[in-house]
């Protein structure tokens, strides 16, 4: 069941009434409703993916009891690693058998042997990289002593398959949600209509921005060789907003749809865009799984302590696992690879500040070196998404081939709506920056008269239907 | 808790009247998705003759000019999933059915779906017309609004139809879509095709629904007639000489098997290009001449 879904829209207001009218009275029936209606939401693309989800919560929640009963350290350490490798290899198999299957055949075939290794017909369980990964967090942060395991197996099922964010995320942490799944959530007017508004936004940038930049993207990738350069280039630019506008689309309505039932998520989101350089675009765009990845892989490795050298071999590390996390291609390795290389070089040319506010944060005045840094960021990002959308890396190659050898060509027949769209969206967020979403009002100006703020909603109301018919496509997200 | 209970309702109450009401009012406008499909329910257990096809049939095949009793089922843009849908959709219902007219020419061969294509809107006239399950009960295909500009354009095209007295419906009682004789010039049609052409995956999953088609007709006990349809001669030379004799060679492959006769009417000089209001759609009086063709064909046989 997809947000952008007619299900979705009947199921929501049921699951909300019951949760707040019905269930409300116990925190544990709530929170068995919760992982009940949410593991119904799951089962809705297939049943069989809901066992999967069951297995990965169960073995997660019995993981974290026997560490806590342990004290002996090994048996510690071996409990998590089971649960680990349990977790990695449904996530292998499912995910990535075919992948290394092939990968495996064809190293066989360069060195002259015909091997016989047969790929599996597999159907990938949505959003299996987002569950796995939320579910190891709390075993590994049980082992590390950071959360205490939980005995109510009601909060931990909430806990994980929580459906706003199930399958596409924010990946939330125990620390942060698990504790808010064990103690009674109270319902705020503000709160809930925050999200509310906070989802219009996200269907927004989904139905509006994201469908329409899909619809002019496909046409471009579909048939690149008899476009023009300019058209190409255009092509690079509508996939870069489109990216941005699906999956961060998605997790305004997930936050928002989190809120109105009194739960809080990580921001996954925080205007990546403007970013003045890559080590803050990663620290903006899709901040739960970077999160995940600091946490869990590149802290352990050792992070950037131990030098130069060592630093840029685990951003190494880090950027191709998290190539290899978004799907089972080698665009997608090659694209983990690629950022961790630009990470690299910034690093080395200092090019790598910390930034703790967001570009321009007090006026609207940004300086020429944050401008520069900002728009070479956005360069190198777009550069990447080309590797990102292509179906294989001679696609990529010949795209960018016939981008520069075509560049000359200034002839544009696809996209103009979408380029509008996009353009719209990158001037809204540039002025809403500051906020944590686009919606979040603070009631001023004309905004203080609700029926001023209501034109508001029912214009994007509108503007949604009227963009409605492409909304059967897809998040990009749900694949991973 | 209720008072934000009562603003949603206050706020979502609006926006689903308009959309119920309007859905309602889309339903109640005359379309020919509904009007053939109440006609083949209804009247069908008589006819002798089905034509099958897109625009180049549904403006080109005139039932009333066949000696036997015959129904248009075209409609723009269909392709053969849709011609295979509405022959066991309606094949089983006429008693009397001896011959399927099926147009095979490079529209058909080389198009996608029409989801594929971005005509959701005809999908969705399948959906909601004539019953094709093709999309679940719960996707927007289900609902005319989920399209809302086609709606508005639809609703324009009715007002004005009905201002104008003019026919409302887009055909005459037999399913056929007479165009007038205003002629419309324009080859980027043979530039969109040639590009569609190199999906290859596309043209032999093409090839595999027509091969449906045809197997239906023979476990049936029904003749197929396969025909290309007249083009333009300016417009055959524009096209791909692959793609042109992909279409011959799907065609003749097809007519080797006893229940199938194919005709490839592009180049026929009875049809003169006057006869055309563009490169591939007939005018009314070009129709007429080849309805007659056609019912030459069928009485032949």
């Amino acid at each position: 069941m997809s947000f952008n879904s007619l299900q979705f829209i009947l199921f929501l207001p049921v699951v909300w009434i019951l949760y707040w009218y019905v269930f409300n009275k116990k925190l544990r029936l709530q929170n068995w409703f919760l992982g009940a209606a949410s593991v119904f939401f799951y089962a809705c693309w297939d049943w069989r993916f809901a066992l999967l989800l069951l297995l990965t919560t169960v073995s997660s929640y019995g993981t974290g009891l026997l560490i806590e009963r342990t004290h002996v350290r090994w048996r510690r350490s071996a409990l998590s690693a089971a649960n680990i490798v349990l977790n990695l290899a449904i996530l292998g198999f499912f995910k990535y058998y075919n992948f290394f299957a092939e990968a495996f055949a064809e190293m066989l075939r360069a060195i002259g042997l015909l091997p016989d290794i047969a790929t599996l017909q597999l159907l990938l369980p949505v959003g299996i990289s987002f569950y796995t990964f939320q579910a190891l967090s709390y075993s590994i942060d049980v082992y590390r002593g950071k959360v205490p395991a939980t005995r109510r197996f009601d909060a931990f099922l909430a806990y994980v398959t929580f459906f706003p964010q199930l399958v596409a995320g924010p990946i939330e942490r125990a620390t942060h949600l698990l504790p808010q799944m064990l103690r009674t959530r109270v319902f705020t007017y503000e709160t809930a209509s925050d999200g509310c508004r906070q989802m219009l936004w996200g269907f927004v940038k989904k139905i509006v921005v994201a469908d329409n930049c899909a619809v002019a993207v496909d046409m471009i990738w579909g048939d690149y060789t008899s476009m023009s350069g300019l058209q190409l280039l255009v092509g690079v630019l509508l996939f870069t907003i489109q990216i941005y506008a699906d999956f961060s689309g998605y997790s305004d309505i997930a936050i928002g749809c989190a809120r109105l039932f009194g739960i809080e998520l990580v921001a996954n989101f925080r205007y990546p865009y403007f970013s003045r350089n890559p080590s803050e675009f990663w620290r903006r765009w899709h901040v739960s799984l970077m999160k995940w990845f600091r946490q869990y892989i590149y802290i352990p490795l050792g992070g950037n302590r131990g030098g130069l050298n060592a630093t840029m071999r685990n951003i190494m590390i880090v950027f191709t696992l998290s190539g290899l996390w978004h799907g089972a291609q080698w665009t997608y390795v090659w694209w983990g690879i690629y950022h961790g290389v630009v990470m690299c070089v910034a690093l080395l040319l200092g090019w790598n500040k910390h930034y703790s506010r967001v570009i321009a944060s007090r006026g609207w005045v940004v300086r020429p070196r944050e401008f520069a840094g900002m728009l070479l960021t956005f360069v190198l990002v777009a550069m990447g998404w080309i590797l990102f959308r292509s179906g294989s890396l001679a696609e990529a190659d010949n795209y960018v081939q016939h981008l520069l050898g075509h560049i000359g060509e200034t002839e544009i027949t696809v996209g103009y709506r979408a380029l509008f769209y996009s353009a719209a969206l990158l001037v809204i967020d540039w002025t809403c920056r500051r906020r944590e979403h686009v919606l979040q009002l603070n009631f001023g100006g004309v905004f203080r008269y609700r029926w001023c703020r209501w034109v508001m909603y029912y214009g994007l109301v509108a503007l949604i239907i009227h963009e409605l018919h492409q909304s059967q496509q897809a998040f990009i997200y749900f694949q991973f | 808790m209720k008072k934000f209970v009562k603003h949603i309702l206050w706020f979502v109450l609006p926006v689903v009247i308009l959309l119920v009401a309007g859905e309602l009012y889309m339903r109640s406008i005359p379309n020919i998705y509904r009007y053939k499909d109440q006609w083949m329910r209804s009247r069908a257990s008589d006819v002798e003759v089905l034509v099958l096809g897109n625009s180049h049939s549904f403006d080109g095949i005139s039932p009333s000019r066949l000696s036997c009793k015959a129904f248009n089922l075209a409609m723009p843009n269909q392709t053969f999933e849709e011609d295979y849908f509405m022959l066991t959709n309606y094949g089983p219902g006429c008693d009397s059915l001896k011959t399927v007219i099926v147009q095979l020419d490079e529209c058909n061969l080389v198009l996608p779906s029409l989801e594929e294509m971005g005509y959701n809107d005809r999908a969705t006239y399948y959906r909601i017309y004539m019953g094709y399950d093709k999309h679940s009960r719960w996707s927007l295909y289900n609902f005319e609004m989920s399209n809302p500009a086609t709606c508005w354009r639809k609703a324009k095209r009715y007002w004005q139809a009905k201002r104008d007295g003019g026919n409302d419906l887009g055909c005459d009682s037999l399913g056929f879509s007479p165009q007038g004789e205003l002629q419309r010039g324009g080859n980027e049609d043979a530039e969109f095709l040639t590009k569609m052409w190199q999906k290859v995956s596309v043209v032999k999953e093409n090839v595999r629904k027509l091969t449906k088609i045809s197997d239906y007709c023979r476990d049936h006990g029904l003749h197929m007639l396969l025909i290309t349809m007249p083009y333009k001669r300016s417009y055959v030379a524009n096209l791909d000489r692959n793609m042109v004799k992909m279409v011959r060679m799907v065609g003749e492959q097809e007519g080797k098997k006893p229940h199938v006769t194919y005709i490839n009417f592009q180049g026929d000089d009875r049809i003169a290009d006057s006869d055309f209001i563009d490169n591939s759609h007939l005018t009314t009086s070009g129709a007429m001449k080849f309805s007659a063709i056609i019912d030459s064909v069928l009485v032949a046989d």
